[in-house]
């Protein structure tokens, strides 16, 4: 039984502003008269992470993810409720707390636009006060596990948005950080891109033992990295477990249905449910067994037509809310 | 009105944050009262500038400042191209049904434009009285025409400057230093510069047309004029064509616009 | 010693911008060097028709002008080109690193103006220098009113901090609007003397303008080298500056709480 990493106690944040009336002549009396409005951004939020577990946030938007994050990280203050990482309290000591964590937020840089990206490094490599042999070596494995070379003399303006992403995650590791959190990194990238930077993150979970937190909407992605999720919805945590019990208990399991070539009737390919035609379906509620499946799949040579779905996030979510609904009544 | 539509949304917008527009009326005030300063400036330092009597440079002002906030009220949106190409909000303006430079125009509406507008009023008022000049509705309908073509070039020197920035950030840096150079220059009898000096301002960067020439025209100032007697009174309809041909090349740019970060 | 490494390396980031990219370098040079010759022209053209105006003779006002356009350098090299002003930050919610650094936001955005200022400084160095030499700005008024353009530049240097700081740290929770930030870049030019010198405006104006900081960071610094302002009398404006100095310092400071709270409480 170790410390944990990462803990929330009864997070909550609670954000005040101004309210606009619609409309024209409204704009105008919210001008004089604003209507102060209070927002419950985070209600009740409470798991931990111990170390070198990589635990997945999922969640529709608005429901608190982001907030959630940025009061772990440091950058808020939660109204009520407590933080702690590495054992202190992120936001009462932000410089200390700096060193410890390092953070992607998916759509901001913390890149400097106009900056060649091996500049920016070197800049982060002297905010953080890395010595040069340590950052010269992370800088290689890095480049290497990431394929950074062939464009970090660019500026990010200059590059596409997986190349950028890259750059940044790197940047989040120069300083070699215990604890990583990742908001949407993966989002507008294509596939082939994904699949690298999963691939890392999956690394420096399993091979670097970092701890990291990572929110996503992607169910593929999940399933490929986390082996525990938490899922909040409305600021609240609705779910807290592994990923293999959300999907059996909330999933409709997945599906695969296979063209074969020259009518060949596979033998011993687990989860075969029917035929139709050339079409072979199989189906099954243990994902482990769907990635056999397809792996299995992809190793023949007489595969025509392969179409796989898993379980989608939306309706899983929809499932537990159901069951929790139906449970408060 | 669609157009009315996105004027109300920006003024909205601006309104929504409070404190933005209340310090926005303020130093538009500021502004208005400088512009009238600065007039007095040039007429009672440095009397008989140039053979200019005060009233002719009171109108200059005028008709460069009338011009200049109509520019900056409704084609302000062309500095703020940089901005939206780095956003990828060009990309969003390609996929919707109206031209892609009336939406960049409409993306910002300059709330103190009336404020501004009265006190070009002020100082046309004051010009007209120290003018010996019989206002004839020609000679006013040329003052009208005047104004729009100060603004339609101002207009054009902004959008040929900004459809650089659909693809180089740096151009939002030379808008600025443009605006900036047309501030500082504009209010003066340009016959007082050196011809080098005085050509700059009427072929490279030719903010001659949007106050001096017209009003040079129109108040019989037309010795040791830069061009011929006829193309200052062209002025409006020099100031129209240097719009068309900024959006022609506006248009162009647009055509090999590739959206930013792949 | 990494202490100092970390501070050189943050201050020259703007710098980095133009160095690295010389056709921004060459544009600037290029922008500078026309303004100054359109200026001197323009300068000495009004002092055609009259001997001297508002105590400034035309060596006097053309010197004051000349120097004046090296206002925009002073400021440091454009970072709004370069994506990197605070009002962009805030914008696109990178802001939220300056949060997870082990510096704090206040100490890297001193750190980063102290290194654009100090870049425009010498910009204005290297071009008064060759100005002198072009004869297109006369010398000091005398050996005094030169020590006196030096210190009161200096203090000038600081008001202009806090003002640029000022503006920076208000966006943080309003002032996000392009246009106001226009019109306030134009007001403040104005107000320093950097459109037209300042001794040409009626007396209102100049009233005005002694109750604003503005031309504590160029206007005062200009006139004394030209010997508009005598060195005898110098002491007061000094004063003045000290006191804005004072007084723009505690409202950086209230500033920064302001805008950290909220960062920190409201979410930015």
């Amino acid at each position: 039984m170790g410390e944990l990493a990462i803990e929330a106690v009864g997070l909550r944040k609670v954000f005040h502003s101004t309210s606009r009336r619609p409309g024209f002549a409204g704009a105008l009396r919210s001008l004089v008269a604003p209507q102060r409005v209070t927002t419950v951004a985070v209600d009740d939020v409470s798991f931990g992470v111990p170390p070198g577990e990589l635990l997945a946030l999922l969640g529709p938007n608005g429901a608190g993810k982001s907030t959630t994050i940025k009061m772990l990280s440091g950058v808020l203050v939660p109204s009520g409720g407590r933080a702690r990482v590495a054992g202190h309290v992120p936001h009462l000591d932000r410089q200390a707390n700096a060193r410890r964590i390092g953070a992607v937020f998916g759509q901001r840089t913390q890149l400097w636009w106009d900056l060649p990206a091996l500049e920016s490094f070197a800049m982060l490599r002297d905010i953080f006060k890395v010595d040069e042999a340590a950052y010269r070596r992370r800088l290689d494995e890095l480049a290497g596990l990431l394929e950074l070379s062939g464009f970090w003399q660019q500026r990010p303006r200059q590059m596409s948005l997986g190349q950028r992403v890259r750059c940044d995650l790197a940047a989040a590791l120069l300083h070699d950080p215990p604890i990583i959190f990742l908001d949407e990194p993966t989002i507008g990238m294509d596939a082939v891109v994904k699949e690298q930077v999963r691939e890392f993150i999956r690394y420096q979970t399993a091979e670097r033992g970092r701890t990291i937190i990572l929110t996503t909407h992607d169910m593929a992605e999940v399933s490929r990295l986390a082996s525990r999720v938490v899922l909040i919805n409305e600021g609240r945590v609705v779910y807290d477990g592994g990923l293999a019990e959300l999907q059996k208990e909330y999933g409709s399991g997945w599906k695969v249905r296979v063209t074969f070539a020259r009518d060949a009737v596979p033998s011993g390919l687990p989860g075969l449910v029917g035929t139709v035609g050339a079409e072979h379906l199989f189906a099954g509620t243990d994902p482990v067994a769907q990635r056999h499946l397809l792996r299995a799949l992809l190793d023949r040579d007489d595969v025509e037509d392969l179409q796989a779905h898993g379980d989608d996030l939306e309706d899983i979510m929809a499932a537990v809310y159901r069951k929790r609904a139906a449970a408060d009544r | 009105m669609l157009t009315w539509r996105f004027i109300t949304m920006s003024v909205k917008s601006a309104i929504e944050h409070r404190a933005d527009f209340f310090f926005m009326i303020l130093v538009g005030a500021i502004w208005q009262v400088t512009v009238v300063a600065f007039a007095t400036v040039l007429i009672t330092r440095f009397p008989g500038m140039g053979g200019w009597t005060p009233g002719a440079i009171l109108l200059m002002t005028a008709v460069r400042s009338g011009g200049h906030t109509l520019a900056g009220s409704f084609f302000m949106g062309a500095r703020q191209i940089s901005e939206l190409t780095r956003e990828g909000r060009i990309d969003a303006f390609l996929l919707r049904p109206m031209p892609v430079y009336r939406q960049v125009m409409l993306n910002y509406f300059h709330v103190p434009m009336l404020g501004d507008l009265a006190v070009t009023g002020v100082l046309f008022t004051i010009a007209a009285r120290y003018l010996d000049v019989d206002w004839t509705p020609w000679r006013v309908a040329y003052l009208v025409a005047a104004v729009l073509g100060a603004m339609l070039l101002e207009a054009a020197v902004q959008t040929f400057l900004g459809s650089f920035a659909l693809r180089h950030p740096a151009a939002k840096q030379w808008q600025e230093w443009t605006e900036d150079l047309m501030a500082t220059f504009g209010n003066y009898p340009l016959n007082i510069l050196p011809n080098l000096a005085r050509a700059v301002f009427v072929f490279v960067l030719p903010i001659a047309f949007c106050g001096y020439l017209p009003v040079a025209f129109l108040t019989g100032h037309t010795t040791e004029l830069p061009v011929p007697v006829w193309v200052a009174a062209a002025s409006p309809g020099i100031g129209a064509l240097l719009f068309v041909a900024a959006l022609g090349w506006w248009a162009r740019r647009l055509g090999r616009y590739e959206s930013v970060g792949g | 010693m990494s202490e100092l490494r970390q501070a050189a390396r943050i201050a020259r980031t703007s710098a980095l911008y133009e160095v690295l990219q010389p056709g921004r370098l060459a544009g600037a040079g290029a922008q500078l060097a026309l303004q100054i010759f359109l200026t001197w022209c323009l300068w000495r053209a009004l002092y055609d028709a009259v001997a001297a105006s508002s105590g400034l003779d035309q060596g006097q006002a053309v010197s004051y002008a000349v120097l004046a356009t090296l206002y925009g350098r002073l400021r440091g090299p454009d970072r709004d080109v370069a994506g990197d002003t605070v009002r962009q930050h805030i914008w696109s919610g990178s802001i939220v690193y300056w949060y997870l650094r082990p510096i704090t936001p206040r100490r890297y955005h001193w750190l980063r103006a102290v290194g654009d200022q100090a870049y425009g400084l010498a910009w204005a160095a290297v071009t008064y220098a060759v100005c002198r030499a072009l004869g297109l700005v006369g010398a000091p008024a005398s050996a005094e009113a030169g020590a006196l353009f030096g210190l009161t530049l200096l203090l000038g240097q600081i008001v202009l901090y806090y003002l640029l700081a000022l503006v920076d740290v208000a966006c943080f929770w309003t002032l996000r609007n392009f246009g106001v930030l226009a019109i306030v870049r134009l007001a403040s030019s104005l107000f320093a003397g950097a459109i037209v010198p300042l001794w040409f405006f009626p007396g209102w104006f100049q009233a005005i303008s002694s109750w604003l900081p503005f031309e504590s960071s160029l206007h005062v610094p200009l006139s004394l080298y030209v010997g508009r302002i005598a060195p005898a009398d110098a002491g007061r404006y000094v004063l003045v500056q000290a006191i804005w100095i004072v007084l723009l310092a505690v409202a950086l400071r209230l500033a920064w709480r302001r805008a950290d709270q909220q960062i920190v409480v409201q979410g930015g």
